[in-house]
């Protein structure tokens, strides 16, 4: 195994059970090896050309404050309520 | 005993111009089909009956009082349910959105909605549209309306089955890498993911945004380009969206494929099931006897798209899905006692098996280590196979491959995500390159429906749907 699954589980903020490890290394391991199998191209190819569109940089309506909190699973006076951040578990 | 409503969107429409029927009683067949196939097929998750009687209600007292009404004013739609519809739970067929309600209509919703469309309700997809047969739902599976003991394809299947099992006139579904039209290929409905940019993505839950697109399942190719016509168009709300006209698609469908230059994928041929191969062939004389020069092209490329794609998109899920946090809304495990703990349980138990899957997919394929071997390559490979494709629509008017390599497989039957992602290889290409293609029922193989794709210029919609209907005359 050239890669460790707690650490890429780690990284995607995703905690595994040994059964899911376990099984998920073997997915990963076999997807890589057919990853392996991709040829690079022979020349770099140019990109299509596509102009970008900025849009006009205006002021305008959003959400009210009541209808984005609504999906919140916690929230206090109109504010998303967290655990502690600082001072519980520490980052990993 | 009601009488059966018109099969598809346009006839509906013209029926209910006529007066033969009221958009109620057209709702009303579309729910009473459902209430008979539902408990088989699931492909809904959610059904909104009260909501789409009365937006039926509106066109028909609109009709009544002499109101001038848009062409599919009454016709009865299913919204995949990864796309947000206001007031209506979405799901994106994950624990984690099980009891989300957007507070906006996605922009193709709301067009639909501005033209009349009852919404019937939502319709299953594997989560968050990580899958091809729908059997990733966190709500359970659904089932082909063709042979309820096979998948419908994924990961639109729910939308598919739907329309297949005429539940819905027409669906609207989204295609990342053939969401829209392998499923269409399976359930044997006609199945279009439009040019990237073509339709508003505004309101659409991101799996992989470089190549998300809304698509349209619907019973017929007039119906599609109809579907297309209504919900097509720039939006500001979508920095990608498209500044380009999508009228004149409809009627330019009838065109016949006189002149037209078609290029047979050799590889596709190669790689197909025996009976979607011969189908395949018998699309080609069937063009050529209708005046189109079909041509051999050869794309070898096409088995290094495959894994390719794969790592792109995964790489584009692993960085979008990391909004799910359990903070703004979704699951939230409620006994976390740390911000770094509130994140990682809410996610490991939001989130299903194959999600989990391809976030860690990703997740590798960005790592410093892997990098350059992996996301880099395939960014390489994405950039050369997109201007090999470009080089051959230069030549060709259209390409002509399956939209599937096999037809649809058995519920249950034990696949390795490996030998499932394969599902995808003749609909990568053009998600690849951003450029539309359809998927149209043409044939059988052991009287399960196969579906022949075509794929076409950016923004040359109208041209696909000429060659479509060529082959849907000869399938009828």
């Amino acid at each position: 195994m050239e890669f460790s699954i707690t650490e890429i589980a780690q990284l995607a903020n995703l905690r595994l059970t040994k059964e899911e490890e376990a099984a998920l290394a073997v997915d990963l391991e076999s997807f890589l090896s057919l990853a392996a199998q991709m040829r690079e191209p022979e020349e770099a190819a140019r990109r299509a050309e596509l102009p970008s569109v900025l849009r006009q940089d205006r002021e305008q309506s959003s959400l009210p404050q009541e209808e984005a909190l609504q999906n919140a699973p916690e929230t206090r006076d109109g504010c998303f309520v967290l655990p502690r951040a600082i001072g519980g578990e520490s980052h990993a | 005993m009601r009488e059966p409503i018109p099969d598809s969107a346009l006839a509906l429409s013209r029926a209910l111009s006529r007066r033969e029927l009221s958009a109620r009683e057209a709702a009303l067949a579309c729910l009473s089909r459902m209430e008979a196939r539902e408990d088989e097929l699931h492909a809904f998750l959610t059904v909104t009956r009260e909501e789409a009687l009365a937006a039926a209600d509106r066109v028909d007292s609109r009709r009544a009082a002499g109101e001038e009404l848009p062409p599919l004013a009454g016709v009865p739609m299913a919204v995949k349910d990864n796309l947000c519809t206001r007031g209506v739970r979405t799901t994106c067929g994950s624990r984690m959105l099980e009891h989300f309600v957007s507070p906006y209509d996605a922009t193709a919703v709301a067009r639909l909605r501005e033209a009349g469309c009852p919404l019937l309700g939502k319709t299953n997809l594997d989560e968050f549209a990580m899958g091809c047969d729908t059997g990733a739902s966190a709500f359970g599976p659904t089932a082909n309306p063709v042979d309820p003991a096979r998948v419908p394809g994924g990961s639109s299947g729910g939308s598919a089955a739907a329309v297949a099992a005429r539940e819905a006139l027409f669906a609207l579904g989204s295609d990342t890498g053939g969401s829209v039209r392998q499923p269409a290929a399976l359930c044997g409905v006609v199945g279009l993911r439009p040019t990237y940019g073509r339709i508003s993505r505004y309101g659409l839950t991101g799996f992989a945004p470089s190549f998300d697109q809304i698509g349209l399942l619907t019973r017929t190719v007039e119906d599609c380009a109809a579907v297309l016509e209504a919900v097509a168009g720039f939006d500001p709300r979508d920095a990608t969206s498209a500044r380009v006209f999508s009228e004149g698609v409809l009627r330019a469908v009838g065109e016949g494929v006189r002149g037209l230059t078609i290029a047979l994928v050799r590889e596709s041929e190669e790689e197909a099931s025996p009976g979607v191969r011969r189908e395949l062939l018998r699309a080609v004389r069937c063009l050529e006897s209708r005046g189109a020069r079909v041509d051999e092209l050869s794309l070898p490329f096409l088995r290094d798209m495959l894994p390719a794609y794969h790592i792109l998109a995964a790489a584009e899920a692993s960085s979008n899905l990391a909004r799910f946090d359990g903070v703004r809304y979704g699951f939230r495990a409620p006994e976390a006692v740390s911000w770094q703990e509130l994140i990682r349980e809410s996610r490991s138990r939001g989130f299903g098996p194959e999600v989990k899957r391809r976030i860690l997919l990703g997740t590798l394929a960005l790592t410093k280590e892997r990098y350059d071997a992996c996301y880099g390559r395939a960014s390489r490979i994405r950039a050369a196979t997109g201007a090999a494709l470009r080089e051959a629509l230069a030549r060709f008017d259209l390409l002509l491959l399956p939209a599937s390599p096999e037809t649809a497989w058995r519920r249950g039957e034990k696949r390795s995500p490996v030998a499932l992602y394969r599902s995808d290889l003749f609909a990568v290409p053009a998600s690849m390159a951003g450029l539309p293609a359809v998927s149209v029922p043409f044939g059988a193989e052991q009287g399960l429906p196969v579906g022949m794709q075509l794929v076409g210029r950016a923004f040359e919609e109208a041209a696909l749907l000429r060659a479509a209907r060529a082959l849907e005359e000869e399938n009828a």
